[in-house]
């Protein structure tokens, strides 16, 4: 049957029959009674309406695809072929040594030159951000990776794909990992892959690291059989798996922490520390603690339900067993993990900063949210108890702030200075909490430095670059979500220290050459190709007396 | 079968029109793809594809539709409908590309909240009570800015449309 539809600009859509709509969009979002299609069934009787209704789903199909998960459909021998490249993955340590090379080659002499001033003034660790607002490609995501060893400064750029919505792990790392094909022919999970609930994946041999969202990252070691359950959990029917959960480290970030790990014979449960479980062909189920505590809880054979009785408490060194007859029993011998993923040189571990950080015993020197109306759009920043004199330098039409939607548009991409001269004996904490949207890639940097010269600030001591949001900034931030980059002066001892924190999590820390002392600013930089809306955007400067 | 892969979009796009339950068509995208690679022996390379896929995908989901009908009571289209439907979306694909760059570009327009509740509905991972409860509004609330935003995108794409037949 031939149905003559108009096309869509042959219909009105100024003020299209309000029922229509109505019916389209209650059926469209659901769930639809059998008196709503109907409905919708008799005011399709017009073709034109068909026109609108064609065009909804279009537009609900078109949003579908961009923001839901699925797996794309894969003939079984790409699958396979898939499955097979795998074996290929470049390690870690390439990624980070191919990534240092195209950023040599992107910043050239510039790069070079930094590399010689910070190898001579001993700074350590200067994130390098940006190339959108210089025209060049698009980097996904910077990064800063530093081998205390060498105290070298080295800086990942990676294309990395944005985690997708709704996913609640990463598949971070693929050490010669084949996948078995399944029966469903779905394509095997590649590096940075947003893993989603319900998944499960039968991995044949080599090594997968997976990041959760509730901050465990885990080693699946294959041949395993495993599943991710919740940004918190996950299943492993059969095969070993290792699991690290920094509780602290993710509190600091702003996770709600916590990790378990299901078998067909226990729930593991991580109260903090690493782990091994191992899961044999009948579902035994073998845990060793490496570090801190953990609780093994077997499952009841009858009603599948847990005997909270039954459940036994491992500290680090301790192993224990639920055999099939899902009894819990302690035993000696620990099984052999793989811990780490093989051929990883470069570290990027937390060293825990040298002080603690009294929020409530710091002054507040400055805090500004940008939502004046003078040069950065604060005319004076709300410093000093809302008393400050002094103005930001900084081009007078680049930020605009809109109170409709509490949000910062900088039109004009650059660096705006502050007067501040740090004194001896602090800790002065800088910070700005930005939140980039999803689909404008920006840097934003932050620090101190002596002079108010944008050209000079790649070159000064002081100066720390982290990454901003960015569409696929996952590790650090994830589209839209909320990130926190603090720079802290210590200047109690006698060289003063500089530690980069990302969201809290210390990147980075180096002792500061003598002429330090003449720092006469504070500084922020935004790069971006085009104009940028932050969601939010504040900043604040607070001072302590360094505690002894 | 390199179409097929290429095609998956638009055999999304069909198969939503024909079913109101999104969360039933990707389950049957899947199994439209095995299916049609299945039978990729009948097909005729010098054939256009997609009328091909989209007759096989009308009668897979006509049988799967009369299926939830009778299992499970869900409510769908008449037979009759699902037919006029399909040939509509065939004909009205002919543009999508079009439509879709267009709609590319209104999305950009919207304020950062609009676009954030577009990809909490559209994301699936939650109902639309739950988003509602989560955003601190009634479903019915909801529901109505769903209705706006998709007039006003439409609306944003009709007049593209004009301007660029118009040049």
């Amino acid at each position: 049957m031939s149905v003559p539809v108009p096309p869509l600009t042959a219909i009105s859509l100024a003020e299209p029959d309000a029922d229509l709509l109505t019916t389209i969009c209650r059926v469209c979002d659901g769930p639809a009674t059998r008196a709503d299609m109907d409905h919708l069934e008799q005011l399709l009787a017009d073709p034109a309406a068909i026109t609108l209704y064609l065009a909804v789903r279009e537009l609900d199909a078109t949003l579908i695809w961009k923001n839901r998960w699925r797996r794309p459909w894969q003939p079984p021998q790409l699958a396979a072929a898939a499955a097979s490249s795998q074996s290929n993955q470049p390690t870690l340590a390439d990624r980070v040594e191919s990534a240092f090379d195209r950023v040599a080659t992107m910043f050239g002499t510039a790069l070079l030159s930094l590399g010689h001033r910070l190898g001579s003034r001993a700074v350590i660790a200067v994130l390098l951000t940006m190339t959108i607002g210089l025209g060049m490609a698009a980097v996904w995501q910077a990064g800063l990776v530093v081998e205390p060893a060498l105290r070298l400064v080295k800086a990942v750029f990676e294309r990395q794909p944005p985690r997708l919505p709704g996913s609640v792990a990463c598949l971070t790392d693929l050490h010669d990992a084949t996948w078995a094909v399944t029966d469903d022919a779905a394509e095997p999970p590649t590096q940075f892959a947003s893993l989603f609930p319900g998944q499960w994946f039968d991995l044949e041999a080599g090594l997968v690291e997976i990041s959760f969202d509730g901050g465990a990252v885990a080693l699946v070691e294959g041949p395993a059989r495993f599943s991710i359950t919740a940004a918190r959990t996950c299943g492993l029917e059969q095969g070993r798996l290792t699991a690290t959960l920094d509780k602290a480290a993710a509190k600091s970030a702003g996770i709600q922490a916590g990790f378990a790990v299901e078998t067909p014979t226990a729930t593991v449960t991580d109260l903090g520390t690493s782990f091994g479980v191992a899961v044999g062909a009948a579902g035994e189920t073998d845990v060793s603690v490496f570090d801190g505590l953990v609780e093994l809880l077997p499952r009841s054979e009858k009603d599948d339900a847990f005997k909270p009785a039954k459940r036994l408490r491992l500290l680090a060194g301790e192993s224990a067993v639920v055999a099939t007859d899902r009894q819990a029993r302690r035993q000696t011998a620990q099984v052999d993990f793989i811990r780490t993923v093989p051929g990883r040189t470069v570290v990027d571990q937390q060293p825990p900063l040298p002080f603690s950080w009294k929020p409530g015993a710091a002054a507040i020197i400055v805090a500004e949210s940008f939502a004046g109306s003078g040069p950065l759009h604060g005319s004076t920043p709300a410093s000093r108890g809302g008393t400050g004199t002094e103005q930001w330098r900084a081009p007078r039409d680049g930020w605009q702030y809109d109170p409709e939607q509490d949000a910062v548009t900088v039109t004009q991409a650059g660096s705006a200075f502050l007067p501040f001269r740090p004194q001896h004996g602090f800790l002065y904490r800088l910070s700005i909490t930005t939140t980039a949207p999803h689909d404008q890639p920006a840097a934003v940097g932050l620090g101190f430095t002596p002079t108010a010269d944008p050209n000079q600030l790649d070159i000064d001591f002081s100066w720390s670059h982290d990454p901003a949001t960015s569409p696929s900034d996952a590790s650090a931030a994830g589209a839209g979500v909320s990130v926190t980059r603090t720079v802290i002066l210590d200047t109690s001892l006698g060289e003063w220290r500089l530690f980069s924190l990302l969201n809290n999590r210390l990147v980075s820390q180096s002792v500061l050459p003598p002429q330090a002392s003449q720092i006469q600013y504070l500084a922020i930089t935004v790069s971006a190709g085009s104009p940028i809306t932050f969601h939010s955007l504040s900043l604040a400067l607070q001072k302590l007396n360094r505690p002894r | 079968m390199e179409m097929l892969l290429i095609h998956q979009r638009n055999l999304h796009t069909f198969l939503l029109t024909l079913l109101p339950h999104e969360d039933d068509v990707d389950d049957l995208l899947q199994q439209i793809c095995l299916a049609l690679w299945q039978k990729k022996d009948s097909y005729a390379p010098d054939r256009p594809f997609l009328p091909w896929a989209y007759a096989f995908a009308r009668n897979h989901a006509l049988k799967y539709l009369q299926q939830q009908s009778r299992d499970k009571q869900v409510a769908v289209f008449h037979g009759g409908l699902l037919e006029q439907l399909a040939v509509a979306r065939e004909t009205f694909d002919a543009s999508a590309d079009t439509r879709r760059q267009a709609l590319a570009a209104c999305l950009k327009r919207l304020r950062p909240e609009q676009r954030q509740l577009l990809e909490d509905r559209f994301a699936g991972t939650q109902t639309l009570k739950q988003l509602a409860a989560a955003t601190g509004v009634s479903a019915a609330s909801l529901t109505m800015k769903l209705q706006r935003l998709r007039h006003a995108l439409l609306k944003c794409v009709q007049h593209r449309l004009a301007r660029e037949e118009a040049t």
